[in-house]
């Protein structure tokens, strides 16, 4: 009975020993298999002094390069990162989140390997894909806001045409977001008035908010809720003077609003100009224009990422286009308009099939003998053709290239020298170093959030250096 | 019929990894790896040690092993474990351990494994499920999105749920009920770590023991009530028990 209470003691003294062992064993190896990064092997050297950078904790210059300490704001709350740089401060090594709440299964997926291992090895700064690193351009068109303000006034009691007018932002802010306003106008009121902004890849974020993956505060209006209560009241207002606007963009104009609203403003002026004539809607390069008779093709020229090459065949006869066809085409000879007929290619399970929304296109192309008919929102879809929810900048740009030679007018070339500037802008991009990442899918706000710690990272270390 | 699979070390890891695919296939795997360890414990030791130290010994050994476990598999993963977790998993080691003591697996291994299983699928079926409605992914990878999806998929109170509907399909497929299981176990530790909501009136430590108090207590009301419902065989014990702690979830989170 004794040697069995003995057996008993050193069995769980056994056992106990090995289970801080496995625990510790076990701390060890989570460590080198998920966080290896140089963050946490670098020895530092060198403390830097911090004092006066706004948002870098800690800093030190150590064996292999630089490690910087991150601070910063996040979607739910702050994100404390690593990051580490070779000795050139310009190339990341690692980066490691320490400490983020970010929401479970979405933004806090900014800590996993998956997103963290794409800045291992590149060149700062990093960016996500439509997010602009230069700081100038935001203090650009903040500069600019003012003087769009002073415009409003010839908008009081101008005659507005009847239609829909668009307008968007050119570039996508710091978020990604393109920004869209519409009007309609009728009777030479407006009737109706929407603002919404959209990402690279679709998402709304009137939808976002929705959903709650885009909040403003805890308790007051959704993103979706405040833009549709401005729209409401430049109806109820007939005129944009009614929204006036603090330092930051905010006005008491509207209840329930708090966001800001200088971008709605802008681009809704910009549709009232266009609706009272101030400002020229895209004209029609082609307008007044003979057309040589013919037939006229343009494709692409490179598949595009399915393996499509698009074609559009227009006819010229006596002047006019009598007929018009837009196809796609893959390297075995594969039609699109075949494929989406014998369901190969499915757009929407009850709407019109690729093929019928191609053709529609081509018969209203035919109705108006023009393009300018056809405007688009910021994913190249658009509204001025019934049952076509397809992206129609392909079949634009083809048939443009098929106008110009029909008509020997170079439509692209006065926009090219119109805009040098945006030209210049463009090729800045190009030429722009850094690199790109993937955000999170979801989590958008803490995926800029993290690329935005990493470029205050880069920033100290230039300004140190 | 006894049940084989530790039903209350489920519950706990249902509601702490089912917002994911990725993190349920490894918390599954890693409860039934440690049940088996557990049991494979208590039957090496059994007959050796008096009973005092066979329980010490099995529940020091599974929970540790459990959290090591957990550690490492979410480490390879890239996902974070938190401190708050980590202590988590070792309660769910526990309950593994628990489960093996209570000789309720009767060194069948056979049967504990495959009725594991079958827990294991339904975890992640319904983990699929919530994550497609949460954020219109699976496994990570973004399938579509669209304005039913709501993030409000992936909190508490759907785990609970999940928990809940999982051990009542897998009672219902092998024919088996909870009975013995001890809900609060599961429920009360996941309520330490998820509150429903925040007050800001009173802030530290009053403030934390009050929204951990007040679903414990109001979950221990219904299950004084829920002994006198007349519920089905399946959803008997400890299932209903978890719904419910998901409703009083869903009415707290309001405030």
């Amino acid at each position: 009975m004794k040697n069995k209470e003995v057996k008993g003691i050193l069995a769980l003294v056994v056992v106990t020993a090995l289970s801080f062992g496995v625990i510790i064993g076990s701390k060890s190896l989570a460590i080198s298999a998920g966080g290896d990064s140089a963050a946490q092997s670098a020895e530092a050297l060198e403390e830097l002094d911090v004092s006066g950078a706004e948002n870098i904790e800690k800093a030190s210059k150590t064996s292999d390069g630089y490690l910087v300490t991150v601070r910063t704001k996040g979607y739910v709350g702050d994100i404390v990162m690593d990051v580490a740089f070779d000795e050139s401060a310009s190339k990341i090594t690692g980066v490691q989140v320490v400490e983020q709440s970010e929401t479970d299964g979405l933004g806090s997926k900014i800590a996993e390997a998956e997103f963290l291992d794409q800045f291992k090895g590149v060149e700062a700064p990093v960016y996500l894909p439509g997010m602009d690193v230069s700081a100038e351009t935001d203090s650009a068109e903040e500069e600019a806001a003012p003087e769009e303000a002073e415009d409003l006034s010839i908008l009081e009691g101008a005659s507005l045409a009847d239609g829909t007018y668009e307008a968007k932002t050119e570039a996508p802010d710091s978020n990604g977001f393109i920004d869209v306003v519409t009007l309609t106008v009728k009777d030479g009121a407006i009737t109706e008035a929407s603002w919404d902004a959209v990402t690279e890849d679709g998402s709304k974020k009137s939808i976002m908010s929705e959903n709650g993956e885009y909040t403003m505060t805890e308790d007051g209006l959704t993103w979706k809720e405040q833009a549709e209560a401005l729209a409401s009241a430049l109806i109820e207002n007939q005129s944009l003077s009614f929204l006036n606007t603090d330092a930051e963009g905010k006005t008491d104009a509207v209840s329930g609003v708090s966001i800001s609203v200088n971008g709605f403003i802008d681009l809704a002026a910009q549709c009232m100009k266009q609706a009272a004539g101030l400002e020229d809607a895209p004209a029609d390069p082609f307008a007044g224009a003979t057309l040589t008779d013919g037939t006229y093709e343009a494709k692409t020229e490179a598949p595009d990422s399915n393996g499509f090459t698009d074609v559009v065949t227009l006819t010229v006869k006596d002047g006019a286009i009598t007929e018009a066809s837009w196809d796609a085409v893959t390297e075995d000879g594969s039609k699109k308009s075949i494929m989406s007929e014998n369901g190969e290619y499915t757009m929407t399970e009850d709407g019109l099939t690729w093929k019928e929304q191609a053709e529609a296109l081509a018969s209203a192309l035919i109705e108006n003998q023009s393009l300018s008919f056809l405007n688009t929102d910021a994913e190249g879809k658009t509204d001025a053709v019934s049952g076509v929810s397809i992206s129609v900048n392909g079949f634009i740009d083809l048939a443009t290239r098929c106008l110009e030679e029909a008509s020997g007018i170079q439509a692209s070339q006065p926009e090219a020298e119109e805009a040098p500037e945006e030209e210049a802008a463009s090729e800045e991009t190009a030429d722009m170093t850094g690199t790109e990442i993937d955000a999170i899918s979801g989590a958008t706000m803490s995926s800029t959030a993290a690329v935005t710690g990493i470029n205050e990272a880069y920033d100290f270390l230039q300004t140190v250096k | 019929m006894k049940l084989r699979y530790p039903a209350e070390a489920f519950a706990l890891g249902i509601v702490l990894f089912s917002a994911g695919m990725k993190e349920a296939f490894a918390a599954g795997i890693l409860v039934i790896f440690t049940s088996v360890f557990a049991e494979l414990l208590k039957n090496l030791l059994e007959k050796a040690v008096p009973t005092w130290s066979l329980k010490f010994c099995v529940y020091i050994a599974s929970g540790s092993v459990c959290a090591s476990a957990f550690l490492t598999g979410f480490a390879v993963l890239g996902t974070v474990l938190t401190t708050e977790l980590w202590i988590m998993v070792f309660i769910v080691g526990l309950l593994c351990g628990k489960h093996a003591l209570s000789g309720n697996t009767d060194s069948e291994y056979g049967e504990l494994l495959l009725e594991s299983a079958f827990v294991w699928g339904l975890w992640i079926l319904f983990t699929v499920f919530r994550e497609f409605l949460g954020s219109g992914s699976i496994f990570g990878n973004t399938v579509f999105t669209a304005s039913f999806q709501s993030k409000a998929f992936l909190n508490t109170t759907f785990a609970f749920m999940e928990a809940g509907l999982v051990l009542a399909s897998v009672n219902g497929i092998l024919k088996k009920d909870c009975k013995g299981m001890n809900s609060l176990f599961p429920v009360v530790p996941a309520m330490f770590l998820f509150h429903p909501f925040t007050v800001e009136s009173f802030a530290g430590l009053p403030g934390t023991v009050w929204v951990i108090a007040v679903p414990i207590l109001l979950f221990l009301s219904v299950k004084q009530t829920l002994k006198f419902a007349r519920t089905g065989r399946f959803f008997r014990g400890l299932p209903v028990d978890m719904l419910a702690a998901g409703f009083i979830y869903m009415i707290l989170s309001i405030y």
